[in-house]
């Protein structure tokens, strides 16, 4: 999953991306306001942090143009100002969700995580696609009542799949998804993943969890978990 | 009129002061144009004298008087006119018209040859004006007699004249001092008029309908509505410049806190005490700020509509708790107003509503009236509710009804806050839809 921080205090961006990477997440940031706009206008992202306070352009003038452009995914505003004028006005602008500083880096990463799992229109942070249950809150998965283990990237292309079951998903967009805008992109490296997920969900064949659709990309074939 | 109302005063005076004034001038010209009658008596009657004098002649000690007086009253009876001579206070003629009368003891005069008196006296039971004169008469044979004329008129006709005089002068001063009373009322209307205006532009100001005072004020009053403006902009610009330090403090050690919370957290020491000691420090700032920025002052408040601002939250709440799929319905009337600072509004609304959206399963309500005793806001949810007990512990200063959802329970202290500045009431009850009823009631100021 790749996500935006858009945040002007050196030592909390920095504490955001540590953080948020250590999640699983591709995450660009930067601390100017025509910056985030430029890479929120630029890149696929799954989810933004974006601080109110910001130089050069506001965080509620950011999240407009952001959604001017039909950029429609989910963004946290992260704010020291607590008052509801602020809160509503951020909501008003395109904003999904808030967080006042002083934040706890577990909330945020719940709230990011709600806020991803709403955009695909999921309710329950468990997913649960018959065979296979995914908890996007724990980050773990469940084929037929057993846990497998899997590592960040394949998590996260799970997810990416799971959380656009029907779609079909092109290796550069995974790919976009799952690294940083600097990352150099080699989508053999997609292949690779999409291989081991369907060794560890389906080491049997009889699931059939990810389908390739000759010269397009994957798509999660299994059925949306009802809301 | 109240009590102490200045045209009250003016007037009161003015009332007590003209009577005098108006009856001190009636008295004097009363005097006045009564003197000036007996004046004019006394000229009559000595006109009278010279006649009868014209017509007396003296033969052998016996006054011979012309029947045929060029003044006919002296010779009709009663006629209120009667002329006599005396000579050594004898009287020796009487006048035709005194006939039917009883002739009076003439007092001896003192008065000397060419002496005249004028005096009243009262004569067959009324008073009457007497104008005496004394000549020396010399007789046929060169004898000297000392012969004194009088002359006698009834007081009526002057009186009668003095009467409507009196009458005229009086209902000319009660016109008078009507109409004087009445300008007078006129005039501290027109003058006091400024400082009418001046109570409506306060009333005004206070209510949010006008910045500052008007400057089309008389001279007089232009000081002090200056030192007003003044004063009203100093207090807004004091009001706005504590409010932005308190704001910027405590904004500014936001982000250092966040970044200590993130250290701990990416870190992961585990110092409780740090922990601790950053949570109380978050809690003061937010507590001081919120505080802060709800002391607004309560001169020039806007009547707010209430409406905009319920449907701006519950659409922000509904996405912020989307996952709750909660049912919100707003049921106030467009024209429902609160006299509230917009920013105080939603500061409470915000804060009640996001307890009912946190703490509610699938329903919360907002609603509101405003009538003759002020403005209501209910808001309702079909959560757990809250018990009688903890309902009287809420109205205590940062206590919470749970401690398992997120929060400070400083949203409700802001809430009790701004009901405490605004003088307003929270009441938090049992809902009909089973959850918790929290009412905010603003009572009507009395103006």
């Amino acid at each position: 999953m790749r996500l935006l921080v858009v945040e002007d205090e050196p030592s909390l961006n920095e504490q955001l991306v540590t953080s948020m990477t250590k999640e699983g997440f591709a995450v660009d940031a930067t601390l100017d306001g025509k910056e985030g706009l430029f890479l929120g206008s630029e890149y696929p992202y799954d989810v933004a942090i974006i601080d109110l306070g910001l130089p050069s352009l506001n965080g509620v003038d950011l999240i407009k143009e952001l959604r001017q452009q039909n950029k429609d995914f989910p963004i946290l505003i992260l704010t020291a100002r607590e008052n509801w004028q602020d809160k509503v006005e951020g909501l008003e602008a395109g904003a999904d969700d808030y967080l006042t500083k002083p934040f706890h880096q577990e909330e945020l990463k719940a709230r990011i995580n709600a806020l991803i799992r709403r955009n695909a229109g999921h309710a329950s942070p468990k997913l649960d696609f018959g065979p296979i249950a995914i908890n996007t809150s724990a980050k773990s998965v469940i084929v037929n009542n057993t846990p497998v283990e899997l590592t960040s990237y394949e998590y996260n292309a799970l997810e990416l799949l799971a959380m656009n079951t029907g779609k079909v998903l092109s290796k550069a967009q995974i790919t976009e998804h799952l690294y940083e805008q600097d990352f150099d992109r080699d989508s053999n490296v997609i292949e690779v993943f999409i291989g081991r997920l369907r060794r560890k969900l389906d080491p049997e064949g009889t699931i059939k969890p990810i389908a390739t659709v000759r010269g397009q990309g994957y798509r999660f074939t299994l059925d949306k978990p009802e809301c | 009129m109240p009590r102490n109302s200045l045209v009250a005063r003016l007037l009161t005076a003015s009332v007590l002061v003209l009577p005098l004034f108006l009856g001190l001038t009636g008295y004097y010209l009363n005097k006045a144009f009564e003197s000036s009658l007996r004046t004019s008596e006394a000229e009559k009657l000595k006109t009278q004298i010279y006649l009868l004098l014209a017509a007396t002649e003296l033969s052998d000690n016996n006054i011979l008087v012309e029947n045929n007086l060029p003044e006919p009253r002296f010779t009709q009876l009663d006629s209120g006119l009667y002329g006599y001579i005396l000579i050594n206070n004898k009287v020796q003629w009487k006048s035709p018209s005194s006939s039917l009368r009883k002739t009076p003891s003439f007092a001896s005069s003192s008065l000397t040859s060419g002496e005249s008196s004028f005096h009243r006296t009262l004569f067959n039971n009324s008073y009457h004006f007497a104008y005496s004169y004394t000549v020396i008469w010399e007789d046929d044979f060169g004898n000297e007699n000392p012969l004194t004329f009088k002359v006698l008129h009834t007081e009526q006709p002057l009186l009668k004249e003095l009467a409507t005089y009196q009458a005229t002068l009086f209902q000319g001063l009660g016109l008078v001092a009507l109409l004087l009373i009445a300008t007078q009322y006129l005039v501290m209307r027109w003058g006091l008029k400024p400082l009418r205006k001046l109570a409506v532009d306060v009333k005004n100001v206070e209510s949010g309908k006008q910045d500052k005072l008007a400057d089309s004020y008389p001279k007089e009053i232009l000081p002090l509505t200056n030192n007003l403006n003044h004063l009203i902009l100093n207090e807004r610009n004091q009001s706005e410049r504590y409010q932005n330090t308190l704001a910027d403090l405590a904004h500014s050690l936001k982000t250092p806190l966040a970044v200590l919370k993130g250290a701990q957290d990416n870190l992961g020491f585990n110092q409780d005490v740090v922990q601790e000691q950053l949570g109380r420090m978050d809690e003061i700032i937010t507590h001081q700020l919120k505080r802060a920025s709800t002391q607004h002052s309560l001169f020039g408040i806007k009547p707010i509509a209430i409406e905009p601002i319920a449907k701006r939250l519950t659409n922000a709440l509904s996405k912020v708790y989307m996952d709750k799929q909660i049912n919100a319905t707003i049921s106030i009337p467009a024209d429902t107003v609160i006299p509230m600072h917009e920013s105080d509004v939603m500061e409470l609304l915000g804060n009640l509503l996001d307890n009912a959206f946190k703490y509610g399963c699938k329903e919360v309500h907002i609603s509101a009236q405003t009538s003759d005793k002020g403005t209501q806001i209910c808001i309702d949810d079909d959560g757990a509710g809250f018990s009688k007990q903890q309902a009287g512990k809420l109205k205590q200063r940062g206590v919470r009804a749970d401690e398992v959802k997120p929060g400070q329970g400083i949203g409700l202290a802001v809430t009790l806050d701004i009901t405490n500045n605004y003088l307003g009431r929270l009441d938090f009850k049992t809902s009909e839809l089973g959850g918790a009823k929290v009412v905010y009631t603003m009572q009507r100021k009395n103006t």
